[in-house]
């Protein structure tokens, strides 16, 4: 009788110390899995791969080890992950800081190079950006009005301007009607524009067209104003 | 037999409420055309666990079969607040007359029980409350991570026990969302859980399409122009299936997988439909017309294909009779859509006898079905009448639900809709947009 009453006592503790057992290790688990939130927040998944990598097979290790109810090594594991988020995160933080520090010097060497001249020559992709125009579209529609035609104008001149650049001419739509309609109706846009250049003298050879449909919008609103800016033709140069 | 039984009850059940002599009006409604739903209770069920979390499994897995049958759109559930109070626990006897009082027409009790560490086994039972025994008996076993799916196997017997066709649940879907801030596509169970990412190429990935349980067809731009691609899910294998400069889109899977059907631009620089092999090979071109047509959809025989067109000026919908060859051989396709000026998104469904669509009213898109067995052949049913867009409608395997997107908070989540009951309900809340569902025809063996 009595030793059955110890033995119920026993398991009863037993039962007692695998639960809390197990909470801890829960806990630990927790720890790490906010430590690693932090770490990645801090950029350590770019600027600290391997510690990063390392915390998180940790963290999974610890995982399945609680799953199968294994709480103190799934405890020690967890701990460890955590320490390695962490460091992920010291280290992230400290490369990103070096790196931010970095293109500053280089930044004063090129203006250290060109003293007296004063103006820095833009680069072209840059003076491409500013020159070259995007054209907008009625609602469902390739055609080009009037003012997209005045647009085109100026940038088949800026383009011969520079006939040893190539350009790729994107059609974009607005986030209404299907995705692919809208593909569609990207390409017929970025083909019109390319017709339309074509007819002013600029060489097909020299332009490429793609359609993104209703996938990249300038603006990410879902009101009148970001749809106009969304239907358009947009060009990028093509290295 | 089952629906026998069933049609059974519903008569039984409204000849209680009405005189004897017109019992034969009942018949009249019992074949209506949306089925009355049957009224199922799901008591929370009962477990035995080894571990302390796996106690919250009872309440957990009951809700999520509570939750596919109500989507179904063929159950009622009745709330647990409503239940008398011998029917709360798991009793020795079925108290049948403490269900009859709630209007219950059957009664779901499950038994879960961890027989070793992260291992279950669950019995489930669907007791037919008028004959007062077990109609439908399931003894399910397997780790943690496939107790969803045993309730979603659950969820589709307990269907077919009561219309004699499976449900759809178990099945899977993919789409596409914007999540990681490109458009990449995902995997995941018939209600948007366990998703998984398949296409990492941090570029633009569109419109999947499956072909069978391991592979599917999307878009992508990791070449720098939008081709067609089949990825195996499993093991993120690639192939390229069509790569002409230009667009490669809108792919559609035939019948068994034997076809696959997708828009190409063709040498007048618009876009035709074209049907191949499911490699790209034996490329032959359908539809011949300087207008564009792309999303085809296939009848489930083969027959028919609908497409989108614009060569009446705006996106209709159309279908062509494949027996009878291309466009250029003089076959020409028919106009399906006669009203609206945005006409899109054609899906046969498995059955054949609806072709849902998406139609632009007023701005915003809305769900549409044609219905081929109406006495017109044509008669046009509309499933959504929102402020807001539902767009890309895509049938589950069991020809009765339709998986689409709609943008009620502004970005695009993921909805199913029940052609009965046509009660949209919610499956994704990400702060991204997810769009271009397709629910599989098939189920997973292999995976999670």
């Amino acid at each position: 009788m009595v030793r059955k009453i110890c033995g119920t006592v026993l398991v009863a503790l037993a039962l007692v110390l695998a639960v809390s057992c197990g909470k801890d290790a829960k806990k630990a688990i927790d720890d790490a899995q906010i430590a690693l939130n932090d770490a990645k927040d801090a950029g350590a998944p770019e600027f600290a791969a391997d510690e990063y990598k390392s915390a998180e097979n940790l963290l999974t290790k610890a995982r399945d080890e609680y799953e199968k109810r294994d709480y103190k090594p799934a405890k020690a594991d967890a701990l460890s992950a955590k320490e390695q988020a962490e460091l992920a995160k010291k280290r992230a933080l400290d490369r990103k800081a070096e790196q931010a520090q970095k293109p500053k010097e280089e930044e004063t060497s090129v203006a250290y190079n060109v003293p007296s001249l004063g103006e820095q020559e833009v680069p072209i992709e840059e003076q491409a950006r500013a020159a070259l125009k995007d054209v907008n579209f009625a609602f469902d529609s390739a055609e080009l009005d009037d003012l997209a035609k005045e647009i085109l104008v100026n940038n088949a001149k800026w383009l011969k301007d520079h006939p040893e650049l190539k350009v790729q001419i994107e059609g974009h739509c607005d986030e209404r009607g299907t995705e692919e309609y809208n593909l569609a109706l990207g390409e017929r846009r970025a083909k019109a524009v390319r017709d339309y250049l074509v007819s002013l003298g600029i060489s097909p050879s020299l332009m490429s067209i793609i359609s993104y449909g209703e996938s990249m919008p300038l603006d990410p609103g879902h009101d009148e104003s970001a749809w106009t800016k969304n239907r358009r033709a947009h060009f990028a140069i093509v290295k | 037999m089952k629906k026998g039984i069933w049609l059974g009850i519903c008569l039984l059940l409204f000849a209680g409420n009405i005189p004897a002599q017109e019992s034969g009006q009942a018949q009249f409604i019992v074949i209506s055309k949306a089925p009355k739903k049957a009224r199922v209770a799901i008591p929370v069920f009962k477990v035995k666990a080894l571990s302390v979390e796996s106690f919250a499994l009872g309440e957990e897995l009951s809700d999520l079969l509570g939750k596919d049958l109500q989507k179904s759109g063929l159950f009622e559930l009745i709330p647990r607040e409503s239940y008398l109070r011998s029917s709360q626990i798991t009793p020795d006897v079925e108290d049948w007359n403490a269900w009859s009082i709630l209007g219950a027409q059957a009664v779901i009790r499950g038994e879960i029980s961890e027989f070793s560490p992260g291992q279950f086994e669950i019995t489930l039972k669907l007791y037919d409350v008028l004959v007062q025994k077990a109609g439908l008996t399931k003894i399910y076993k397997g780790p943690k991570a496939s107790l969803r799916r045993m309730m979603h196997r659950f969820a589709d017997e307990s269907i077919d026990w009561l219309t004699g066709k499976r449900g759809g649940f178990e099945s899977r879907i993919a789409f596409v969302s914007n999540k990681t801030g490109r458009k990449e596509i995902y995997f995941a169970d018939s209600d948007g859980f366990n998703s998984m990412q398949i296409t990492d190429s941090k570029k633009l990935n569109l419109s999947p399409a499956f072909l069978d349980d391991s592979r599917l067809y999307y878009v992508g731009y990791e070449r720098g122009n939008p081709d067609l691609y089949l990825i195996d899910i499993f093991s993120k294998q690639k192939t390229l299936v069509s790569g002409q400069t230009g667009l490669n889109i809108s792919p559609a899977v035939g019948p068994a997988g034997k076809k696959l059907a997708f828009s190409m631009e063709s040498p007048g620089n618009n876009l035709d439909i074209y049907i191949a092999n499911p490699d790209g090979s034996k490329l032959q071109r359908l539809t011949f017309n300087p207008a564009n047509d792309l999303e085809p959809s296939w009848s489930p025989d083969g027959h028919y294909l609908a497409f989108v067109s614009d060569r009446s000026g705006s996106p209709q919908i159309y279908f062509i009779d494949l027996y009878r060859g291309s466009e250029a051989d003089g076959n020409y396709p028919i106009r399906l859509t006669l009203k609206g000026d945005y006409n899109t998104s054609p899906a046969y469904s498995p059955d054949g006898r609806y072709l849902a669509y998406s139609r632009r009213i007023g701005g915003q898109m809305d769900l549409f079905l044609i219905d081929f067995m109406s006495e017109d052949k044509k008669t046009e049913v509309q499933l959504t009448s929102t402020p807001y867009n539902e767009e890309d409608p895509c049938w589950g395997p069991d020809g009765r639900m339709l998986i689409y997107s709609a943008n009620p908070d502004g970005n695009y989540d993921l909805f199913m809709i029940s052609i009965y009951s046509k009660e949209p309900v919610r499956l994704t809340d990400w702060a991204s947009d997810e769009t271009q569902p397709v629910w599989s025809q098939n189920l997973f063996e292999r995976g999670g």
